[in-house]
């Protein structure tokens, strides 16, 4: 199953995280980040979920489903931002009340990165072990190889795709959900920037490995963050990191020929 | 299955910064600023060249550049996300920039407001208007009252529309458009008290198919002169054209694009205040935390007319700047209703360019047609 | 209002009148996108060749002078894309849909990168055939002003449905869209045809980029894709690879975006974000609708990766 849909579940969850946020104002800080992840998790996997169901119980394509809801999701999110639940402070850049100075993730001591990127790898380390280590994931691998076979074989595949989908979306909300607490402190706009189609490329250049996602995710922020020098240093357009990246993607995922016909290039079974 | 939005971009942009910084720089050539020059940061949302919002900035940036004893750095489409601390702190480590001009508005709080705070040798201007005293010393905020100049093109615009009918398209329904849309109905309507002005909200700032639809909507329905409150007026100002219409422009100067239609327009003088701001920087003088100002202040200014624009409009418009440039003249003035006969400004109130209450603006004036959604 | 004027009636017409404007872009990404799925090949890059087209017929109808050389510029480096996206995947374990996010990455760039110097000048725009003169109201005229190009892709839609359904072509196509093995017993050479129907793919998409940047809204910018080409591609699978049914759903849902504008026009603001979703959600409940979970997509050709 293809689904491109991370985007939507993203802002949503990036949404659902701030609103929980106005409901509790005098909760303390973690109870309220807890409940933001939760919500948030909550809010992406039902999005993505949606998908899921209409693929099983009305045979929607979910690679089509799933983007016409990133749109959809969009809209809801401007539509609510701007409306019901805007900050009236907020003249100029409507967005949701701030969630508050101590509800935001701090940055790990002694560096410049903020807890998000923990909140990231644990997320990745738990897919590794959801995927590899567990009966579920073996399921889910053998519906995501062929789905025949697994009806075959009595899996029950309307649950684990409605499952796996779920699992993505929650992923995703929390996506959304790190940029709210981390970044912005609430809600607007700036949610909606692309990361939910990167996070698709970020996922097929690690063969779908999740602990391989952590470096080809972080090597993929290095590019962007070089980009601004090409511009400043040699005067290049601002699309040149567009195409670096583009160029790169293309080279790795055209060497996924080479692997099982070197040596140290070990074909992982999918 | 792709199980794996789970780690955005951004999110980790932050620790993997300094990696691909070094790694991908290695190799490129290094220059250093000459020692008296002090370096500027300008940092544009969009493209420079956008005939629009951006380009008016970047006209601004090409102005210092001009002046000389100033090291230009310039980068374009940086989101309004992590992106640009990274920017600005990479303008600001690598290239030595004493001075930062984020130019987006998305850009303030919370990205400039945390670097203000950590860099407080360094001097961060931004557009906007949205400083307050809670804010670091070392930062500030600066914007203009192009209403003024969108007042002026309403004037013009209500002498030369032939059916009564303007249009605006904007993008979205915030006090700074509702002011700009207010104030053009306003110059309108004290040249011809029956001009409408039908307004379309697009939902964003730069959406060119949606634009291009809203204009030829208006034109369907009758209106004969838009204008527009989006990033980049371009596509706007061409359809405007192609169909046969009249347009005032907004941001900087598309007359080239509409040379029969174009009647004049409100554009940003960035050129005069960019040079000013970075002269008091290397001067060493205090930084100005809140700057603002409009025709008087030569923040904003007005397009040459287009050869539609009579006489008799080139003289009322001509007059009414005359007295806005000179500070004696305001624009909303009591009593002014809004378009649901309810009254915003009480008879006898007047509400000069520096009032606080206008920048909570959430109406839309009489003469307005539209709702604020 | 003056006699002229339509006012209410003025929402059905600009409905169609934005169908007709808005709809080209869609009509040709998912008319190329189907002859690419037909061969059993998903070419997700399209965004990225729209952009392309767009940036490279604006600037060849700049530097040239004639928009019609433009547009075959634009589909040329369509095609070039198409042809890049099928060496890529005629080697073995490459995965057709990475490689088209990764080719509308680069799609997008390469397209940024060159189109700098071609924001700013102005390029001749194609012609319109203004089917609208015998009226005297000016709305009905503007409505009617059909673009070229979209003549031809209402021409082509059903010459395809024919092509696929009478030719030797269509059926070689077909084939190995629907089975390889079955293909290759008969000894077609699967990768020179997935190599053809790609290309020509890209080249439409290509075109359909030109439309955007050379005749609605008719100049080249950097937010002038607002994902027409990744729809497109959605549109071809909601159509169910039938040529005359993506024009059916291009048409419907360039209507339904032009709903949002056309509402405001006459006074309608309330909501404007749902009204401008409309054609995603017109989409996805018509699929709701149309889809059943005991029937796999009619027409779908078996090779194709995301059907599976």
């Amino acid at each position: 199953m293809v689904v491109i849909g991370g985007e939507g579940a993203l802002v949503l969850g990036g949404l659902a995280a701030s609103a929980i946020a106005m409901t509790m104002p005098s909760a303390a800080p973690l109870v309220v980040q807890i409940a933001m992840a939760v919500a948030a998790m909550i809010a992406g996997a039902a999005w993505i979920a949606l998908a899921g169901g209409l693929r099983h119980w009305r045979g929607v394509n979910e690679t089509i489903s799933s983007l016409l809801l990133v749109y959809i999701a969009i809209a809801v999110f401007n539509h609510l931002v701007e409306g019901l639940l805007r900050d009236p402070a907020s003249l100029n850049k409507p967005s949701t009340p701030n969630i508050g100075d101590a509800n935001m993730l701090g940055t790990i001591p002694g560096t410049d990165i903020h807890w998000g990127l923990a909140y990231g790898i644990i997320a990745c380390v738990l897919a590794y072990i959801l995927i590899y280590r567990t009966t579920f994931g073996f399921g889910m691998r053998v519906a995501g190889g062929n789905v025949k076979a697994a009806r075959m074989v009595g899996l029950p595949v309307g649950r684990l795709v409605l499952v796996a989908c779920g699992l993505a979306g929650a992923s995703a909300g929390l996506a959304g959900m790190v940029e709210v607490a981390a970044v912005h402190g609430k809600a607007n706009a700036s949610l909606i920037v692309g990361y939910g189609y990167t996070g698709i490329l970020v996922a097929f250049l690690a063969r779908h490995n999740p602990l391989a996602i952590i470096p080809v995710a972080i090597q993929l922020g290095g590019i962007g963050a070089s980009g601004g020098l090409l511009q400043r240093r040699l005067g290049l357009p601002d699309a040149t990191v567009l195409v670096l990246q583009g160029l790169i993607f293309i080279a790795i995922l055209t060497s996924e020929v080479l692997y099982g016909r070197l040596p140290w290039l070990k074909r992982r079974p999918a | 299955m792709t199980s794996a939005f789970k780690l955005s971009r951004r999110v980790l942009l932050q620790g993997s910064a300094a990696l691909g910084a070094t790694t991908l720089l290695a190799g490129l050539p290094f220059g250093s600023a000459q020692a008296k020059d002090i370096a500027v940061g300008f940092i544009y949302v969009g493209p420079r060249d956008d005939f629009g919002y951006n380009q008016a900035h970047a006209q601004g940036a090409a102005a210092l550049k001009k002046l000389g004893g100033f090291k230009v750095l310039e980068e374009e489409n940086v989101p309004e996300t992590v992106a640009v601390e990274k920017t600005m702190e990479s303008m600001i480590n690598l290239d030595g920039a004493a001075l930062v001009f984020p130019t987006s508005f998305g850009y303030y709080n919370p990205h400039m407001v945390k670097l203000a705070k950590k860099y407080d040798k360094v001097r961060f201007l931004h557009c906007g208007g949205l400083w307050s005293d809670k804010d670091p010393a070392n930062a500030g905020s600066y914007f203009g009252y192009i209403d003024e100049a969108q007042y002026l093109s309403g004037i013009v615009a209500g002498y030369t529309s032939k059916t009564g009918k303007l249009g605006f398209i904007a993008a979205k329904p915030i006090p700074q458009v509702l002011r700009n849309i207010n104030a053009f109905t306003l110059g309108a309507r004290l040249a011809n008290p029956n001009v409408t002005t039908q307004v379309i909200f697009t939902g964003d700032w730069s959406m060119p198919v949606k634009e291009a639809e809203a204009t030829n909507g208006l034109i369907n329905q009758g209106v004969d002169v838009v204008t527009c409150h989006v990033d980049s007026p371009k596509v706007i100002a061409e359809t405007a054209e192609k169909r046969g219409i009249m347009v005032c422009g907004y941001h900087v100067d598309q007359s080239k694009l509409a040379p029969k239609g174009y009647l004049t327009g409100a554009e940003w003088n960035w050129e005069a205040l960019y040079p000013k701001l970075a002269k008091s920087a290397q001067g060493g003088e205090k930084i100005p935390n809140l700057v603002r100002g409009g025709l008087k202040e030569g923040v904003v200014k007005t397009s040459a007319y287009g050869p539609l624009v009579e006489e008799k409009a080139r003289k009322h418009a001509d007059d009414i700047k005359a007295k806005l440039t000179a500070g004696s003249y305001v624009i909303f003035k009591g009593p002014i209703k809004d378009n649901k006969g309810g009254t915003v400004i009480a008879a006898g109130t007047d509400r000069g360019q520096t009032d606080i209450e206008l920048e909570k603006m959430n109406y839309l004036v009489e003469g307005v047609l539209g709702a604020i959604a | 209002m003056s006699g002229d004027l339509l006012g209410w009636w003025g929402v059905p017409l600009a409905v169609l009148a934005g169908a007709i404007r808005v709809s080209t872009p869609f009509l040709f990404v998912s008319l190329g996108e189907c002859i690419t799925e037909k061969s059993g090949r998903i070419n997700l890059g399209l965004e990225g060749t729209l952009v392309m087209g767009a940036m490279s017929g604006y600037a060849v109808s700049y530097l040239s002078g004639s928009p019609w050389l433009g547009v075959l510029a634009a589909g040329c480096a369509g095609a070039v894309f198409g042809i890049l996206h099928a060496l890529i995947c005629s080697l073995p374990r490459v995965n057709d849909i990475a490689v088209g996010i990764a080719l509308m990455l680069f799609g997008i760039g390469l397209a940024f990168f060159l189109g700098k110097p071609f924001i700013q000048p102005q390029a001749p725009n194609l012609p319109s055939i203004p089917f609208g003169w015998w009226s005297e109201n000016a709305q009905v005229r503007d409505a009617l002003r059909v673009n070229a190009l979209f003549i031809i892709g209402v021409i082509l839609a059903p010459f395809l449905l024919w092509a696929f359904r009478n030719t030797r072509w269509g059926l070689i196509l077909r084939t190995v869209g629907d089975s390889a093995d079955a293909a290759l017993a008969l000894g077609y050479a699967i990768n020179r045809v997935r190599m053809f129907a790609t290309a020509s793919g890209g080249f439409l998409a290509g075109v359909g980029g030109s439309f955007l940047s050379l005749s609605y809204p008719g100049s080249w910018s950097e937010g002038l894709s607002s994902g027409q080409g990744i729809t497109a591609v959605a549109l071809v699978i909601f159509a169910r690879w039938n040529p005359m049914l993506c024009f059916w759903a291009s048409l419907l849902f360039g209507g339904a975006a032009a709903l949002g504008p056309a509402l405001q026009s006459v006074g309608i603001t309330q909501g404007y974000y749902l009204f401008n979703a409309a054609p995603y959600m017109l989409t996805l409940l018509i699929m709701i609708l149309t889809c059943s979970r005991d029937r796999t997509l009619a027409g779908a050709p078996g090779e194709l990766g995301v059907t599976r």
